[in-house]
């Protein structure tokens, strides 16, 4: 039988699972009150799944979203709520690349690496990026500012190479406009409010 | 709306759309895909929606919202009808003017149009106006698709008006289950997304299990990086996907479909979630649909993130809410799939086709495609094309007609190296391969797969290593681990490829590779594991000798290993001179040590700051900000400016006497040779056929391009080295290459290209006519006097535009330079071409000879061309010139010179050449079939230039070496450690000055004369553009050949 503080080693968001992952683990027992956010989320989105194993996804998607992560309490409490052992929920959690084990950062810098971008540069592109925040992909800045993170397509390899600045795409990206882009999520935007000069984003998309 | 209950109730809904849809009505319609959403569709619509409410004109134009037009390039876009008018690269800016001129006035916006890619010698650009005119659609068979540019994918009445749910009505009422599936199997319908499963046979299967409960599953979990079809058809029309679940649900007795679709396309999810709410408004959702007593229902499952839940058995581990591992087949999922029963798992691309076959009818869908491969497929074309984007055509279309018709040819008009199909799973198909077929079975012949149909283009600029590396680190980060030749053996592959990318590799390393690549392929469970090897084997296939440049010379010959290389420029030059390390020195004046540094590893600076072509600057980083650094014209002022320098000359190691070798030939490639042997401290004499030294660089390179003087300069510094050059020594007969084997340790062959081709027309024989090498030899000898009269130049290349200009020089009183294809095509540096321009030199191009006539003395008088057009694209990516029936000019000349191309003269008992007259060797070591005979240059390559041919010589230089001292480690002077102390701050900004282009003699002065055409930078202006340089080789050490064995030794990588 898997006891219950081992690690699970598989897929690629095993790095968040061992170096943050769920605390707290050896007071997990059944009555311990979770995180009043975590019981929150609960209470409302939570508890409107259905009580069968193929809610899980499901839930762990939902708490992502309402929660920005997935803190081991939120793995505890969908344990609970589809009585299974929480080591079944981190099982499929850490399977999956999309859940977070990480407080996010207030920004996310996503760049695309899939075929199309890559072709086009966005390995290096990814290169610069790290160099310039001083983080490696998956990681955030120490202050909290900017979580990196690189995804292998977004489906948008017409406009490559692609970076994804909190859910805004900006297409056929530079090493300088990202390093502009940067700075401006770093220290704030310029005072008008727009970064469309320095870093073409929507609607300035440089001509191919 | 009410609910509709009846087939009838349709019907009637069907034709009450159709009754208030005015076709003739004004509409926009602004294409709100993910690629014009990202370049400001969301802006573009509201404000189109604002100014037409402004402009009081919201009553009597539509503003239609679509899905993804597919011309994702040119986002945003809008098109305008009835005029059928495409606007690209729209900005909400421009909304007023297309709203004023094209609505209000039936205008076309000429500056938004479509621009078509530059082509040959073109100034002004040429723009299409109407959408079906772009070749980009043109060439298509837009079916699945097809129905995107016109619907708004959030209207039901749009779809039903386009014919929507005639193919679920059709097959509730007038088939059953059983006629379905004959249907979908006379179709020849195969599964898009990769495998290529007989979609009939797959419905057949679920049909024949006996089950009360069944399901049908979209599977939309789209992970091939460099594919986006799927997304497009959901976000473009996803009720065309629910209808063909609908069907498929009909056909195996289903009632609950399950659409597993990518958390990253939130799009597609929404507007899965408007359709499915629309369907089960108007009851073609639900329970008992249209009265047929047919019920079916939809549930989307978001998937978070897993490759391998694209593998069907993964997937429905996923939706059970398992770890997405796939499990072992049979039981097949029609067997025994979600939750335990049967189910037919069919791709996006899959579901869309299923209306057409209904709808259509099989023989019409059949009708289209190959044998195998019936219907259309959509690829997603991306990389380096030019028009990136969406597109559906028919299979068995020509990959090169994809690339080149469709996709507008490759990006900068640089050179096709390959096309990757089939992502991950996939394989690189190279350039020479392009005339396959699009279909299941070619592509797979070739080592690829068709795969869900990203296909992405790839030019020089990508290392095949490189990418086969890219994927297999996906498929390794992507591996559920359950299988352990999956889990481990990507993981190996992808620290083998580490090793060769970073300069650790041997040629063993291949070897592993391929045997490793056996085993994850025959050891693993699911589709992912089996084809995860593909990308490693097919590169090694068919681009082996670039993974031994890596292996073997530790060179990335794509520039894209960046641990084996200082810096792109450098990378690019054949000679691998360290452009940074001099342009430094240059830009602090130490010119002296900056010509040492060049001569290290090519001992003819004063003739390549003269007539090399440079390539280091088409790879210039500085040119992503503004223009390359002008690194020739720095050179050349640094020759200019330059002290007299000398290079050392090894010791040999105690107790060694040097080698005695022969050199053949002392030209460019010879004389490189025997100044790197020199080097080593060998005893090099080189023989010489020609009164002088230099071969092609003195004979076949006029001197208004390159001074004697310069020339003499370089070859004296390699003669006071103690290098013995014996003239007017043709190496034949007696004089043999066995003899000089004799009494040499070792030879090399460098004796260039100098037989020519004739142009085989009639009147070719006789006076008048000449070879372009010949002639160019024969003026430097001084046996041309003056030339007067007409005189005609065949050709394209180097020695053609020499030719032209000497002639006009001599006297000529027009000199013509015809060529067969187009002025782009021509293999000179178009710098070049404008030079002789500016001289007075005329050009005809597309046009090839067919006659020389000849008057009754049997003097030269004309040239009677043929006229040719433009053709297909060739394998070489060129558009082929076709002649134009009847079509002929005749042009006057007293002297005509062809110059269509040279081959290689090698004495004879030399050693074996190839059906192209070219000297066979180890494309590495440069060894011939002749023991201790190494050969290279022009002998070896054709004409090539003067910088490749230096290359080869000291390449040869470290192979003679080695081949005398088999056993010792390389210790080559040149490769030692870098060691650069001019001063760099990264921090600082760049400089800004402006790329400086030498002087040049004005047209007039200098066509009278022999005198050098390009003058030389000042000296602030060449330093200020040294300065310019990025320096990318800032705080870079290299691995270079040789080096490994010790570094090897240092860090032995650990593998578990």
């Amino acid at each position: 039988m898997t006891e219950p503080g081992r690690r699970v080693s598989y897929g690629k968001a095993v790095r968040g699972i061992e170096a943050g992952g769920p605390s707290a683990r050896a007071s997990r027992g059944p009555g311990r009150r979770l995180d009043p956010e975590v019981e929150q989320w609960l209470a409302g989105a939570g508890a409107a799944f259905p009580r069968s194993r193929s809610s899980l996804i499901p839930m762990l998607q939902s708490a992502q979203s309402g929660l920005g992560y997935l803190p081991g309490d939120a793995m505890t409490a969908i344990a609970r709520h589809l009585v299974v052992s929480p080591v079944v929920v981190e099982g499929v959690a850490s399977f999956y690349a999309q859940f977070r084990f990480h407080r996010p950062g207030r920004h996310r810098i996503t760049v695309c690496t899939g075929t199309a971008c890559y072709v086009r540069g966005s390995g290096k592109l990814l290169d610069d990026v790290q160099a310039d925040l001083g983080i490696r992909s998956g990681e955030t800045t120490a202050d909290g500012a900017v979580s990196l993170e690189s995804v292998s397509c977004f489906g948008a390899c017409a406009l490559a190479p692609v970076v994804v600045v909190d859910d805004e795409v900006l297409r056929q990206q530079t090493g300088e406009m990202v390093r502009k882009l940067v700075k401006d999520l770093v220290s704030g935007p310029p005072a008008d409010g727009s970064r469309d000069e320095a870093s073409p984003t929507i609607g300035r998309g440089v001509p191919g | 709306m009410t609910k509709l209950t009846a087939r009838a109730d349709l019907d009637a809904a069907r034709a009450r759309v159709t009754r208030e849809f005015d076709a003739d009505r004004r509409r926009v319609f602004v294409c709100m895909g993910t690629g014009c959403k990202a370049a400001g569709g969301d802006a573009i619509l509201g404000g189109f929606e604002e100014a037409l409410k402004r402009a009081r004109l919201d009553h009597g134009v539509d503003l239609v919202m679509t899905g993804c037009r597919g011309f994702c390039e040119n986002g945003a876009l809008v098109a305008v009808r009835p005029q059928g008018t495409l606007y690209c690269r729209v900005r909400p800016d421009d909304i007023p003017e297309i709203i004023e001129n094209t609505i209000g006035r039936g205008e076309v916006v000429e500056r938004l149009t479509y621009e078509l890619p530059p082509a040959a010698g073109q100034t002004a650009p040429r723009r299409i106006a109407a959408e079906e005119a772009i070749p980009f659609y043109q060439h298509q068979m837009r079916v699945v698709i097809g129905m995107n540019d016109r619907i708004d994918p959030t209207r039901i009445e749009d779809y039903i008006r386009e014919g929507g749910y005639a193919a679920l009505a059709k097959a509730m009422f007038e088939m059953s289950p059983d006629q379905i599936i004959d249907e979908m199997d006379r179709a020849g319908l195969r599964g898009r997304g990769g495998g290529g499963f007989a979609t009939g046979q797959k419905w057949r299967f679920a049909r024949a299990a006996a089950s009360e409960i069944k399901y049908v599953i979209c599977n939309a979990d789209e992970g091939d990086p460099g594919a986006f079809m799927d997304r497009s058809i959901l976000e473009g029309n996803p009720h065309s996907v629910l209808e063909g679940m609908a069907v498929g649900a009909r056909a195996i007795g289903a009632a609950q479909g399950y659409i597993y679709i990518r958390a990253e396309y939130p799009l597609a999810i929404e507007r899965l979630r408007v359709a499915i709410g629309q369907m089960r408004g108007w009851g073609l959702l639900g329970e008992n649909i249209l009265g047929s007593g047919f019920s079916f229902d939809v549930v989307i499952k978001e998937g978070a993130g897993a490759f391998v839940c694209g593998e069907e058995t993964a997937l429905i581990a996923s939706i059970e809410g398992r770890r997405g591992m796939p499990t072992a087949r049979p039981p097949f999922p029609a067997v025994k799939g979600l939750f335990g029963r049967p189910t037919s798992i069919n791709n996006v691309e899959t579901w869309a086709n299923v209306p057409h076959i209904i709808t259509g009818g099989a023989d019409a869908y059949a009708a289209r495609g190959t044998e195998r491969s019936k219907g259309t497929k959509i690829f997603s074309l991306v990389g380096q094309v030019n028009n990136t984007g969406l597109v559906e055509v028919p299979m068995g279309m020509s990959l090169r007609e994809l690339v080149y018709e469709v996709g507008g040819g490759i990006k900068g008009g640089r050179d096709l190296k390959a096309v990757q199909t089939g992502g991950p799973s996939g394989g690189c198909i190279p350039a020479h391969m392009m005339h396959l077929p699009i279909d299941y079975e070619s592509l797979q012949e070739a080592g690829s797969i068709m795969g869900s149909g990203g296909l992405v283009v790839m030019d020089e600029t990508t290392c095949m290593v490189d990418l086969a590396r890219y994927f297999v680190t996906f498929t390794q980060n992507e591996s559920c681990g359950k299988c352990v030749p999956c889990r481990l053996g990507t993981q190996q592959m992808r620290m083998i490829l580490d090793d060769i990318c970073d300069g650790r590799g041997t040629e063993q390393s291949l070897a592993q590779l391929e045997a490793l690549g056996q085993a994850v392929s025959k050891g693993s469970l699911c589709g992912l594991g089996q084809t995860a090897p593909n990308p490693v084997l097919t590169t090694l296939r068919y681009f082996r000798d670039e993974y031994l440049a890596h292996v073997l010379e530790k060179r990335c010959p794509a520039g894209a290993c960046e641990s084996l290389f200082v810096a792109p420029c450098s990378n690019r030059c054949p000679s691998e001179v360290d452009v940074p390390a001099y342009l430094s020195l240059v830009a602090e004046g130490r010119t002296e040590e900056a010509l040492l540094s060049h001569m290290d590893r090519n001992p003819f600076p004063s003739v390549c700051a003269r007539v090399c072509p440079h390539p280091c600057e088409e790879r210039c980083r500085r040119a992503t900000l503004d223009e390359a650094v002008a690194i020739r014209p720095v050179k050349r002022f640094m020759v200019d400016a330059a002290a007299e320098v000398t290079v050392p000359v090894m010791d040999r190691p105690d107790g060694e006497a040097p080698r005695r070798v022969a050199v053949v030939g002392a030209g460019p490639a010879g004389l490189s040779a025997a100044f790197f042997l020199r080097r080593l401290g060998h005893e090099v004499t080189v023989y010489e056929a020609l009164p002088e030294p230099g071969g092609m660089l003195r004979y076949g390179v006029p001197s208004y391009r390159l001074p004697r003087g310069e020339l003499e300069r370089d070859i004296g510094r390699i003669t006071r080295m103690g290098v013995r050059i014996v003239c007017g020594t043709a190496v034949d007969g007696s004089f043999s290459i066995a003899r000089l084997r004799e009494e040499h340790d070792v030879v090399f062959v460098g004796t260039g290209a100098w037989a020519d081709v004739t142009m085989g027309v009639p009147g070719e024989e006789g006076p008048g006519v000449a070879s372009g090498i010949d002639f160019l030899k024969e003026v430097e000898l001084g046996r041309v006097a003056r030339r007067s009269g007409d005189a005609v130049v065949v050709g394209g290349g180097n020695t053609a535009i020499d030719a032209a200009r000497t002639l006009l020089r001599l006297g000529a009183s027009s000199v013509t330079v015809v060529y067969r294809r187009t002025r782009a095509e021509m293999p000179v540096q178009p710098e070049e071409i404008t030079d002789a321009l500016d001289e007075g030199v005329r050009f005809e191009f597309l046009v090839a000879p067919v006659e020389v006539i000849r008057d009754d003395n049997g003097s030269a008088v004309a040239i009677r061309l043929q006229r040719m057009r433009v053709g297909a694209f060739d394998d070489s990516g060129r558009r082929r010139p076709v002649p134009m029936e009847g079509e002929f000019i005749e042009l006057p000349a007293t002297h005509i010179v062809r110059a269509i191309g040279q081959t290689p003269i090698v004495p004879s008992g030399g050693p074996p050449v190839s059906k192209r007259g070219r000297v066979v060797v180890n494309p590495f070591s440069l060894a011939t079939d002749l023991d201790g005979v190494f050969a290279g240059g022009d002998a070896v390559l054709g004409p090539a230039t003067a910088v490749e041919a230096i290359a080869h010589g000291r390449r040869a230089a470290e192979a003679m070496e080695r081949y005398l001292y088999p056993d010792r480690p390389d210790r080559f002077p040149w490769n030692g450690p870098r060691s650069l102390d001019t001063a760099f701050d990264p921090a600082a900004a760049p400089s800004e000055a402006a790329r400086r282009q030498p002087p040049k003699l004005a047209p007039l002065v200098r066509r009278d004369g022999f005198d050098e055409v390009e003058l030389t930078l000042h000296a602030a202006e060449a330093r200020t553009e040294a300065g310019r340089c990025l320096r990318c080789d800032f705080g870079k050490t290299v691995v270079s050949a040789g080096q490994e064995q010790e570094q090897q030794k240092q860090e032995q990588p650990c593998r578990t």
